[in-house]
């Protein structure tokens, strides 16, 4: 399977079903997932930072770099790409407490603050997520199938599941077969 | 009168309120009163315990929430859906913190009334106050028993 | 099949949040409407049917308390699913509540998910 590495602060969307979008540990960053399982389109991004600076020409040079403008960024990119906002299933992963040198802030939290708050903004929550705690992850969507697959810096993986069947997704499923 | 134990009650309140319905945190416990422009908000409760909860934002960051909460960009929120907002964050505070106070009791809370924000300190004084620093200003929550 | 909702609440915000929870869901709803107390909530629904309501607790004129003891003595309405969502978190209060007929009750704060995972919950044990 092909490899599309989406790199630290970047983002992506893909439409080949026979590839796999991959992103390497991540700390207190988080990568956030989007699938269509009709349209199989997969997109990614790996933000740092909660917020963007107020600086114009800082935030445009590194949109996928800040949560704020990074999700609508990948959320525009999907839909363009031929995405349906309601069948989208939406995956997050990251935003671990990363004990820095000096840093009082908790960037894993704010960066999972940012994340639900982005969403609301487009009447979307996480339909799974593999978020907090401490471990550092490495995370994998297959876009054909949109699953997603977790991998601990020990090599142990799991596959981050849905707690719920979107209503949607399960009758698309229904009536198909 | 100084409680430690009905502080951290308020803290965690705020912290709850502010982290599962606006995504956001608190950025400092203590400081200073909402600077002007501010706006207020009370709710009486009576049960197990009766009292007033109420609260004092800065009007910036009370129209941040106020676009977290209902998902919308700050330049389309009208004057009127700011106040609301305002009144439910004290009605969620209040609920919070009375449940908090008393899990098995059973409270009844007024409707939330819109005060003064402006006005630093209520006739009453209040047993409890505390202060937050949070996004784009500050949050003063009182109790009153 | 579109299903007609109702959200009883007194504070017009909360109102507007509960409806982007509903639509959370993906369910096809076909109307919303919104009432500020349980009196006007009452009027409603003996004008429409509803498939699900979601109503406050304390309210001005009627409270939900009421509104949904009123509901179960109305043989038209006793079988409309109803999810209380207060900031009243007190197991007396919710007892009450369900033993009047409450299918589900959410305090507040809850994350959005959570009311998204009770409305489905309740709405698939109907259509069920």
């Amino acid at each position: 399977m092909k490899e599309l590495v989406i790199g630290v602060g970047d983002g992506g969307v893909s439409r080949d079903a026979d590839a796999m979008l991959i992103t390497y540990a991540l700390g207190s960053c988080v990568a956030l997932m989007v699938h269509d399982p009709v349209a199989r389109i997969a997109g990614m991004v790996h933000y740092m930072l909660p917020e963007s600076p107020q600086s114009q020409p800082e935030r445009d040079a590194r949109p996928f770099k800040f949560a704020d403008t990074a999700i609508p960024l990948l959320l525009r990119a999907a839909l363009a790409q031929g995405a349906d906002r309601n069948r989208l299933k939406v995956f997050a992963a990251g935003g671990a407490q990363i004990m820095n040198d000096n840093s009082i802030f908790n960037v894993g939290k704010r960066n999972c603050l940012a994340l639900r708050k982005a969403l609301w903004k487009f009447g979307l929550v996480a339909h799974a997520e593999d978020i907090g705690g401490t471990t550092v992850r490495t995370v994998r969507m297959e876009v054909g199938s949109g699953r997603v697959w977790l991998q601990s810096p020990a090599g142990e993986r799991w596959e981050l599941n849905a707690r719920r069947k979107p209503v949607a997704a399960s009758t698309e499923e229904s009536s198909w077969r | 009168m100084a409680d430690p134990a009905l502080d951290n009650l308020i803290i965690a309140a705020v912290a709850e309120v502010l982290e599962t319905m606006f995504f956001t945190e608190i950025l400092q416990v203590g400081g200073s009163h909402p600077s002007l422009p501010a706006l207020g908000a009370r709710v009486a409760f009576t049960g197990h315990n009766s009292g007033i909860v109420s609260i004092r934002i800065s009007e910036a960051a009370a129209r941040s929430l106020t676009a977290s909460f209902l998902g919308e960009s700050e330049e389309s929120l009208s004057q009127t859906q700011v106040a609301n907002l305002v009144c439910e964050l004290a009605n969620m505070l209040c609920g919070c913190i009375v449940s908090k106070m008393a899990a098995h009791g059973c409270f009844t809370l007024d409707s939330p009334e819109l005060i003064d924000g402006s006005t630093q300190e209520s006739t009453e004084r209040p047993e409890i106050r505390q202060s937050f620093a949070i996004e784009r200003g500050s949050l003063t929550v009182s109790l009153n028993e | 099949m579109a299903l007609n909702i109702l959200i009883v609440d007194d504070s017009p915000v909360m109102r507007t949040f509960l409806r982007k929870v509903v639509q959370l869901t993906g369910l096809a709803v076909g109307q919303f409407s919104e009432a500020g107390d349980g009196e006007a909530a009452l009027n409603l629904l003996r004008e429409r049917w509803m498939d699900l309501v979601l109503t406050d607790i304390n309210m001005p004129r009627m409270n939900g308390e009421e509104f949904v003891r009123q509901l179960g003595l109305d043989n038209m309405l006793r079988d409309i699913p109803v999810i209380v969502v207060s900031t009243d978190a007190s197991h007396d209060r919710i007892d009450r509540m369900i033993k009047l007929g409450a299918r589900g009750y959410i305090s507040k704060p809850f994350q959005p998910e959570t009311l998204r995972d009770e409305v489905e919950r309740i709405l698939g044990v109907c259509n069920g």
